[in-house]
């Protein structure tokens, strides 16, 4: 295995582990995007990733639209609720890895 | 519940209302937090309708009420706009996965297109290996 691979995926599991916030709507969203017992890392953005890089999709199915929907939601949770500082940034961050997927795939 | 070809996605979220209206107050209340601006359907399916769901499969007697639901899912995923067979399979099925005991329950009162979803689900996820001899489920 090529050894650089191997830690690029590191890299990209240990930034995509699951989060977890104190706001209950801003914790729903978390379990919505993570999936449990995941081989593939990142949740929804880290799909939208795969789909980009391998053209595999879920039998022809994608998760751009929920990750637009999503993205749309967490601006919406930063803008509307008094949230912790702790969670602020979690959101800002998966608003942030949700938006480097879209782009990847050529969403703005 | 509302023939196929009266369910569009903007107006799918309403149709999940008429399917399963007790659903409505928890849209409601979602709805409200976002103001002006409707949440897209995968969020009302991911934050109403899979704790409703979730909740259904893990209490006992509930026969119904998870008919219910499935049928309305069975009717989604035969649609033939693809980001409506989305909803059922990148937002539902894929939560459903995500406890083995909540997932096996489900496939009891899943359909044959739903079924192939959340084995396509499962596969893309690595929570299951991919079926070798062309059949899912």
């Amino acid at each position: 295995m090529d050894e650089n691979a191997s830690t690029t995926e590191g890299q990209d599991r240990d930034r995509h582990e699951p989060p977890t916030a104190e706001d209950p709507r801003l914790q729903r969203v978390i379990q919505e995007l993570f999936r449990a017992n995941a081989r593939l890392p990142g949740g929804t953005a880290g799909a939208v990733r795969h789909e980009v890089r391998t053209g595999e999709l879920v039998g022809g199915k994608s998760h751009i639209r929920k990750a637009i929907e999503r993205r749309r939601q967490l601006q919406q949770l930063l803008r509307r609720v008094d949230l912790s500082d702790q969670d602020r940034t979690t959101a800002q961050r998966l608003l942030d890895d949700l938006h480097a997927a879209l782009r990847e795939a050529g969403v703005d | 519940m509302r023939k196929m070809s009266q369910i569009h996605y903007d107006n799918v979220v309403e149709a999940l209302m008429e399917a399963v209206p007790e659903l409505r107050v928890g849209y409601e209340a979602e709805c409200r937090q976002w103001g002006d601006e409707p949440p897209g359907p995968h969020v009302i399916f991911g934050d109403v309708l899979n704790p409703y769901l979730l909740n259904l499969l893990s209490s006992d007697r509930q026969d119904a009420a998870l008919r219910q639901v499935f049928q309305f899912l069975e009717h989604l995923a035969n649609h033939e706009d693809i980001h409506i067979q989305e909803l059922v399979a990148v937002t539902v099925c894929e939560r459903l996965g995500d406890d083995p005991k909540i997932l096996h329950r489900a496939y009891k009162y899943m359909g044959a297109r739903t079924r192939q979803f959340s084995d396509e689900v499962e596969v893309f996820w690595g929570r299951t290996a991919p079926r070798t001899d062309g059949t899912s489920g």
